[in-house]
């Protein structure tokens, strides 16, 4: 149709989850989640705040987090969010650094333990919008 | 929140728990017409202001209910949304209207339809911008890691979880509007469809469709409308949950402690005094864990608690709302007191009954009359959501 406007393309989804959170290196060497201290008062906070709640500093210094943990909690999901497939497990991990990270882990039900150690490993979340897998942080047995 | 003048409730009013043809607006009028009706008003001008709990049916939720009822453009309609703890957010803000002498007579109101609306088979979330919830978190999943972790440090077992489910249902057996509930077995609960391990089917709330509706007001309203027995609010506090990103005991519930501890000093009724309990088990765990946060029984004991209660079962205090809370009576209290026991075992057989005198049988157990032999009854409603936790505590008079 003339004078019509053209069609906007739609800006595809995301398909890594999130360069604030995680870091792949391209070199190869392994993953690590980042951290942020406060500049002002030293917190150390994951994920990234817009302010730190602690002292309203606004600028950070990005840490690189430890790559091993304990495993706190755990859950086997047989029902989860729509569109997601089941099952899959979600745990809390607690880091050296006092910070408990939320994360799916990669491995079988009925296999993880409270209180074991694992480790950070870069897998599949979910499916984005488009159909295709985002990726972020997950974490699994070590030696897995 | 400390009520600057008193508060009482005059009447209320709900629909049964269930699967409904019902949109959460017209169901949200069958609970809104019943209370108005127990509160003996009988025109559209003197209800001064509303507010709609609702979380997932929209915008504009609270004018859609009321829409002809006449009460438009008479009273601000406010719309609040807070997950599970909705609509006891929506009656805190009543409540406040009155205490602050904003209004003489408001309504706090919840409402809502999940069934028409949503599909089934899949978990509640937060949204999408939580960071947890792009990583598969979903409510079940994560009570589940709650009572995975009390297995581990406390050596609790499934069996112990599904033996809250056999109590609730059974206290839920002569509420009329409670969806589950009778007989069930340890086993059959255990057996149910796994959610979350250790969460079974039978183990977590239902997703319900239903409404309630509670009329507040100020003592001169009490008179003015003729309420014979009102309920007097002794006290109700919100708070929002704190941010976590640290390790911390899930064992235990910050906000439900808070909450409880403030609402005790604020109203001057200890634990030890409530009769009634209402509260919020949206899963087997989170009952467990609430028993010590609100100080029922000491840190630690929590597990010992409700096996207790089973043993008392036959005395305590029947009745469920929606057969997803459970209801509650101090044993211990009963058996300690011992000048009057016989008196409070009477006080334990309640005919329901609302406000006004209607004599139906109709309504919501936690803001219900009850007709006892005991004088006073003193019960305390409790809900809890993500972030966000109501406790109101209501001392019934007469």
């Amino acid at each position: 149709m003339a004078g019509a406007k053209p069609k906007k393309e739609k800006k595809p989804d995301i398909t890594f989850f999130h360069p604030d959170l995680l870091e792949v290196p391209e070199d190869g060497s392994p993953p690590y989640l980042k951290g942020y201290r406060c500049k002002k008062c030293g917190q150390l906070d994951f994920p990234k705040l817009d302010l730190c709640p602690t002292c309203w500093g606004k600028e950070f210094d990005m840490v690189p987090l430890s790559r091993r943990g304990t495993l706190y909690s755990y859950a086997d999901c047989y029902i989860g969010q729509p569109g997601m497939e089941t099952p899959y497990i979600i745990g809390y991990v607690d880091l050296p650094e006092d910070l408990r990270i939320f994360a799916m882990l990669d491995g079988k039900v009925e296999s993880f333990r409270c209180d074991e150690e694992v480790e950070l490993t870069v897998g599949p979340i979910r499916m984005n919008q488009d159909g295709v897998p985002i990726t972020s942080y997950k974490f699994k047995k070590v030696n897995d | 929140m400390k009520l600057n003048r008193e508060v009482f409730i005059a009447g209320v009013g709900e629909t049964p728990f269930r699967k409904h043809e019902l949109d959460f607006d017209a169901l949200g009028r069958w609970a809104v017409t019943q209370a108005l009706e127990t509160s003996n008003i009988d025109r559209p001008d003197v209800v001064q202001s509303a507010y709609l709990g609702n979380a997932t049916n929209g915008l504009v939720t609270g004018q859609t209910l009321f829409k002809n009822l006449g009460m438009l453009s008479k009273m601000p309609i406010i719309n609040v949304e807070s997950a599970c703890s909705a609509g006891a957010m929506a009656v805190h803000l009543a409540i406040k209207d009155v205490a602050c002498g904003l209004t003489e007579v408001s309504m706090g109101v919840g409402a809502e339809n999940h069934t028409l609306h949503r599909q089934a088979g899949t978990a509640f979330t937060p949204a999408m911008s939580d960071i947890e919830t792009v990583h598969g978190g979903v409510m079940t999943g994560k009570y589940s890691m709650r009572a995975t972790r009390y297995m581990h440090e406390r050596g609790a077992t499934i069996e112990d979880f599904a033996m809250i489910t056999v109590k609730n249902r059974k206290h839920a057996t002569h509420n009329p509007h409670a969806w589950f509930k009778g007989e069930i077995s340890v086993e059959e609960v255990v057996k149910s469809r796994m959610v979350a391990y250790p969460m079974t089917l039978h183990q977590c709330c239902g997703i319900a469709d239903g409404a309630g509706a509670v009329v507040v007001c100020s003592k001169e309203m009490v008179k003015k409308l003729g309420i014979e027995k009102p309920v007097r609010v002794a006290g109700s506090v919100v708070t929002s949950g704190p941010y976590h990103n640290r390790p911390r005991d899930i064992t235990g519930d910050d906000i439900t402690e808070a909450t409880s501890e403030q609402l005790y000093e604020e109203s001057g009724i200890g634990p030890e005094e409530v009769d009634i309990l209402e509260l919020h088990d949206a899963f087997t765990i989170a009952e467990l864990l609430y028993y010590e946060c609100m100080g029922l029984c000491k840190k630690g004991d929590g597990l010992k608690f409700p096996a207790r209660r089973a043993v008392h079962l036959r005395r305590a205090v029947r009745g469920q709302s929606a057969g997803r809370h459970a209801l509650l009576r101090s044993p211990h209290r009963r058996i300690r007191r011992g000048p009057d026991r016989r008196q409070r075992q009477a006080a334990a057989r309640p005919v329901r009954r609302l406000p006004g005198g209607s004599g139906s049988a109709r309504g919501h157990e936690s803001c219900h009359r009850w007709r006892s032999l005991r004088h006073r009854t003193r019960r305390l409603h409790h809900a809890h959501a993500g972030q966000g936790l109501v406790v109101g505590a209501l001392d019934a008079t007469g």
